[in-house]
């Protein structure tokens, strides 16, 4: 008995202590941030705009990825042909893509020279820029388009096919199912997806660091990295840091408020055959087509070009998709450290509801916190101390295993549940607890989302380019940094090649953990 | 005996040699300066040939970004001399305490007399547009014409991180004094983006995406000499044309103050002066005699070249500065 408790308070004490570190990182430097603008606590006209222009950017990106996610998902939904399941597993891309690969390709396809410019050319339709909000607006759609369409897809897939049934029995036409039964549920799926992707894109710093800039579309961590960067202005840092994280606390807010009712996996076992009956229309096969190229061809044009360009590679880029790896490795490990010690707490049934409730929630909150914002934190915390740069790859690493603990944490929490549940009572009787319990009976059975909580941190992790533009010294840097480099001084070329070593890395880590999971978990 | 002194010699020799290989200069400038067709790796085999030392040229984002990283690292930092800066970031550099004095009484050939006494110029220019002659017809000839000319599109470089685009706020200021916000306002919808330093701008003009850069007056020299093309031209202002001087300094912390002295003699010597014009295509700092090539157009008389001093610079600049945010981020 005596044991028991001891192992109790063991996980209690590893569940506090990690509270304790996000707590540290994601509000600890906020107070420091804040502290540091303190004194001067004000907003130019500038400062507004620039407020302005990250609320604006965000809406139509959300609005345009919702509108087109809707058509996608609703398409996918109702036509069914050869591939389809490909398509829906390329749709689950962009979330582990590397932002810069993206961009790159997309500078490619929608660049005065890329393919698009040049048709529109020989019809003298005027050209449009991949540079400022169209390029943001461009890349976010490009990103947060899959995500909605997914997350739909699987709103569709939840209708039961016996109200299909019964609507074509009572003789309802296409508008009268619409009206009656999808939008219904695009009402309940639609304000939660909406918010998400509007928070994805109030804080996708790369997107606006390599396509935005110049003053007329600068958002708000874009200009804190500029306070840093160009002007070495700590003060000013703060203050939009303050106001970043104020904007993305009421947005998590409202994402988790409009979630609480909804799961958010996503799975697609289950295809509605009802859907695809008695479908003619052209206009989905159009939407198919059309999203299809507009996500597959910037990928396409890196993994061609970066192949022909592979001579490129040089020590440089090598050295530092090593340093990536190891940051990688080191966010994957601390990541899951981290999830397993709060879902310990989580999971364990005589632990105290507002405990478990603290740790739940303070761990999905960190999507409210940004990399930038805890970035500068650490920065005028250490500055006195210690060189930053010296140290900023453990530091990367600290973030990104952060930043992906409300993903882990979504993957594994359920499986614990779950094993909870069916053997919770029988490990109790056995007087199995605690670290005991963990090792023997809960890691076992988790083999399969270790797994892909493994690809998926790591591969967050090794095409993250958020903190590391901070810090970064030159010449020195992960391959993303480099990556965004080399397209600075102009070396497309070996930018791509670069980026498609970076693609190969973040795609093989993902598949691989996820796939030795899978064939180890028999059981 | 005489083969005794012989390798007693080189055996001091390769002793030294081993000794000062230790010693490493590290050097922070801006990225063009290091990249493959910049002067960068002519400089660093012809200075290490003479110091026996590994130097390490860190090309650390363009000239004023510069700035900002030296004072984001503060005494902390690695870097031994910084090379890169300009006239108009020389008040503050020195505000911060982190250079030091060069002591030096240099026989330099600038339009200015140089009396700083942090700061060495290792070359100088004039801001210009570049343009391809066989796409731009009419040729803009001062900035209204910049700016009545439809469907022209520029690239400029942001003054917060790059010192061209520095220049051009004070080359504005120089020819518009208190009408600069006009001319502006006038220029803004005609800038196709802002890039954070001038290889993204030049890359961009280089790629076909804008019709004139933000550049020097020297920079068809590059197009000339290197590529025989003869297209690309710098168009001449009668508002005249504000100069550039580039500086570079010693950081005071450092602990290779000899080899700091030793690079930044080397660097107004005439083996460096003679490699900067045709690979950073800029003028010399020192006289060359005639060794500069005919493609180079001669400087900008006297009277139509627009300078402002570091401190009337530094004064100008918080003002220009947010006049220049204010109107482009409408």
């Amino acid at each position: 008995m005596v044991k028991s408790i001891k192992q109790i308070n063991f996980t209690m004490l590893l569940g506090w202590v990690s509270l304790t570190l996000l707590t540290v990182v994601t509000f600890g430097t906020l107070v420091v941030v804040y502290l540091k603008s303190h004194n001067n606590f004000n907003l130019s006209a500038t400062d507004l705009k620039i407020i302005k222009f990250t609320a604006y950017q965000a809406v139509i990106s959300a609005t345009i990825s919702a509108i087109l996610g809707i058509f996608l998902a609703r398409a996918l939904t109702r036509k069914s042909f050869m591939g389809k399941s490909i398509l829906i597993t390329i749709l689950g891309a962009p979330f582990i893509l590397p932002i810069i690969v993206a961009v790159l390709g997309l500078i490619s396809v929608f660049g005065r020279n890329g393919i698009i410019n040049r048709s529109l050319e020989l019809i003298g339709i005027e050209n449009i820029s991949i540079y400022g909000l169209h390029g943001i607006i461009i890349a976010n759609t490009f990103f947060n388009l899959p995500l909605v369409s997914r997350l739909l897809l699987h709103g569709w897939n939840s209708i039961p096919a016996e109200q299909i049934r019964l609507a074509e029995s009572l003789g309802f036409k296409k508008r009268d199912i619409f009206f009656l039964i999808e939008l219904p549920m695009l009402r309940t799926r639609l304000p939660g997806i909406f918010a998400v992707v509007f928070l994805i894109c109030v804080s996708s710093f790369s997107i606006a660091l390599t396509l935005g800039g110049g003053p007329k579309s600068t958002t708000i961590e874009l200009a804190i990295y500029q306070a840093f960067r160009y002007d070495f202005d700590l003060s000013k840092a703060a203050n939009l840091a303050v106001i970043q994280f104020a904007m993305c606390f009421i947005i998590t807010i409202i994402v988790l408020w409009t979630q609480k009712t909804q799961s958010f996996q996503v799975s697609f076992d289950r295809v509605n055959v009802r859907w695809t009956k008695k479908n003619d229309s052209f206009f989905d096969w159009i939407v198919i087509s059309i999203c299809s190229i507009f996500l597959i061809a910037p990928l396409l044009i890196i993994v061609i070009e970066g192949i022909f360009s592979l001579h490129l590679i040089n020590s440089i880029i090598f050295i530092s998709l090593i340093k990536s790896i190891l940051v990688a490795s080191g966010a994957t490990v601390l990541c899951l450290f981290l999830t397993f010690s709060l879902a310990n707490v989580i999971v364990t049934h005589n632990n105290k509801n507002q405990i478990k409730w603290l740790m739940e929630s303070s761990a999905y909150f960190i999507i409210a916190s940004s990399p930038l914002v805890i970035g500068t934190g650490f920065f005028i915390f250490l500055f006195p101390v210690i060189n930053p740069v010296k140290i900023v790859f453990p530091i990367t690493a600290l973030i990104n295993a952060i930043m992906a603990v409300p993903f882990s944490l979504r993957i594994i929490l359920p499986a614990m549940q779950k094993i909870n549940q069916d053997y919770g009572k029988l490990s109790e009787s056995l007087g199995l607890n605690g670290y005991e319990k963990f090792i023997t009976l809960t890691l076992p059975r988790m083999k399969r989302e270790i797994g892909f909580s493994i690809g998926l941190i790591s591969a967050l992790s090794i095409g993250d380019l958020g903190v590391i533009t901070l810090f970064s010294s030159p010449q020195s840097g992960t391959l993303p940094m480099t990556i965004y480099r080399l397209m600075g001084s102009y070396q497309m070329e070996a930018a791509k090649a670069a980026s498609f070593l970076l693609l190969l890395s973040c795609f093989l880590i993902f598949f691989l953990s996820d796939k030795m999971a899978r064939s180890n978990a028999k059981h | 005996m005489n083969k005794l002194i012989i390798s007693l010699f080189m055996f001091l020799c390769t002793s030294s040699f081993c000794l000062s290989e230790n010693s490493t200069l590290k050097v922070y400038t801006y990225d063009s300066f290091v990249s493959d067709w910049g002067p960068g790796p002519i400089i660093e085999k012809a200075f290490e040939k003479t110091c026996n030392c590994d130097l390490q040229l860190i090309g650390a984002g363009d000239g004023a970004a510069l700035l900002a990283k030296i004072l984001l690292e503060g005494n902390l930092t690695e870097a031994d001399v910084v090379l890169g800066l300009d006239t108009n970031l020389i008040t503050r550099a020195k505000e911060t305490k982190l250079f030091a004095k060069h002591l030096k009484n240099a026989d330099l050939n600038l339009p200015i007399t140089w009396n700083d006494d942090t700061f060495l110029p290792f070359d100088w220019g004039y801001f210009a547009f570049v343009y391809n002659s066989q796409n731009i017809k009419t040729v803009p000839n001062n900035f209204n014409d910049l700016i009545n000319e439809p469907n022209l599109r520029i690239v400029i470089q942001d003054p917060r991180s790059s010192t061209p685009g520095l220049g051009l706020l004070m080359w504005i200021k120089a020819a518009y004094g208190e009408e600069s916000e006009k001319i502006w306002k006038g220029l803004a919808p005609k800038i196709l983006t802002v890039t954070k330093g001038w290889s993204e701008a030049y890359g961009l003009f280089m790629d076909g995406e804008a019709d004139l850069v933000l550049s020097y007056t020297t920079s068809p020299a590059y197009h000339i000499i290197a590529e025989n093309d003869l297209t690309k031209k710098a168009a001449i202002f009668d508002e005249g044309h504000y100069m550039q001087i580039e500086v570079a300094a010693k950081i005071a912390t450092t602990d290779q103050t000899e080899l700091a002295d030793k690079f930044l003699d080397f660097m107004i010597s005439k083996k460096f002066q003679s490699i900067i014009p045709t690979t950073n295509w800029m003028y010399p700092v020192i006289n060359l005699d005639d060794k500069l090539d005919k493609a180079f157009s001669p400087p900008i008389p006297k009277n139509k070249s627009l300078f402002f001093e570091p401190i009337t610079a530094q004064k100008i600049r918080k003002q220009a500065l947010s006049e220049w945010l204010k109107v482009l981020s409408k």
